[in-house]
């Protein structure tokens, strides 16, 4: 049984070239697909210290960040450190459970660590007994 | 025997053009969306929370000194040198180490000593009245 198309052979067409281009951006799709994390980004940007701690990030109430320049901000609003014990008091009233409030410190890894010791002092001073600090693998150190 | 495609003679190749702009548009959105940080944490607990006082005796204090040292028991080592913070460790099991920083120590070394006792096996830590 022979099949005669009805159309003569497709000689070069001009999409051909572009075949190439389309198999990288393929790949590439692909690659961010399975590789990365869809996160919603940081309202200052933080580079964390690297640590070899294996706990995986879980939820948490709040989110405190701590750029490189010092600057706070506590759930997407920045803040001067002294307003920040009243603040985590308020959040912690607003769950109505300080026992199982859970306090995420995201900190820049350049930020003085007496600093870093304030601020947990300042948390604890707010009652706050659950804080975890962000860190990430060694590996991911220069993403 | 010989048969034609029932195809009608109108029919031509798709253009690629309409695809490769929606991969694009996919592959820019994922570019800028996606985040390769792969986060952890270390849990800080108060220390009420988590160490029973009753059961502490000791606490020893370590200042970590900027220049890859630090400070114990009124005597400065090197970083690579934790064996006294291990002797004293294995010694008295119930003893809480509270760690303090001296001005010009950054949080990434803070949390390398840190990481560095936990290696040793010092697991009752304090920082800042919080308990590591």
């Amino acid at each position: 049984m022979i099949l005669i198309p009805n159309h003569a052979p497709r000689g070069n067409q001009p999409d051909d070239n572009m075949i190439p281009l389309i198999n990288i951006v393929f790949l590439m799709l692909i690659f961010f697909l399975i590789a990365g994390q869809l996160t919603s980004s940081d309202f200052i940007k933080i580079q964390p210290p690297t640590s070899q701690q294996q706990s995986a990030l879980q939820e948490h109430d709040a989110v405190l960040l701590v750029s490189s320049r010092g600057q706070l901000a506590f759930n997407d609003m920045l803040l001067e450190a002294d307003a920040l014990t009243d603040l985590l008091k308020q959040a912690i009233s607003e769950t109505n459970n300080a026992q199982s409030f859970k306090l995420l410190i995201k900190t820049d890894a350049s930020v003085p660590a007496n600093k870093l010791t304030e601020l947990l002092k300042r948390v604890r001073a707010a009652g706050i007994l659950r804080v975890s600090l962000a860190t990430q693998t060694q590996s991911n150190k220069h993403d | 025997m010989l048969l034609e495609q029932p195809f009608s003679a109108k029919r031509r190749m798709i253009s690629l053009t309409p695809l490769i702009d929606v991969v694009f548009i996919l592959l820019l959105f994922f570019m800028l969306s996606s985040g390769f940080t792969h986060w952890r944490q270390m849990d800080i607990t108060a220390a009420s929370e988590s160490y029973n006082t009753d059961e502490i005796r000791t606490q020893y204090h370590l200042v970590l000194q900027t220049a890859g040292e630090y400070e114990f028991d009124k005597r400065r080592y090197p970083l690579s040198k934790l064996s006294p913070v291990k002797q004293t460790r294995t010694e008295d099991k119930r003893s809480v180490f509270v760690v303090s920083v001296a001005e010009g120590v950054t949080t990434q070394q803070l949390i390398d000593f840190l990481d560095q006792l936990k290696t040793i096996g010092v697991e009752k830590v304090s920082l800042a009245g919080l308990a590591i």
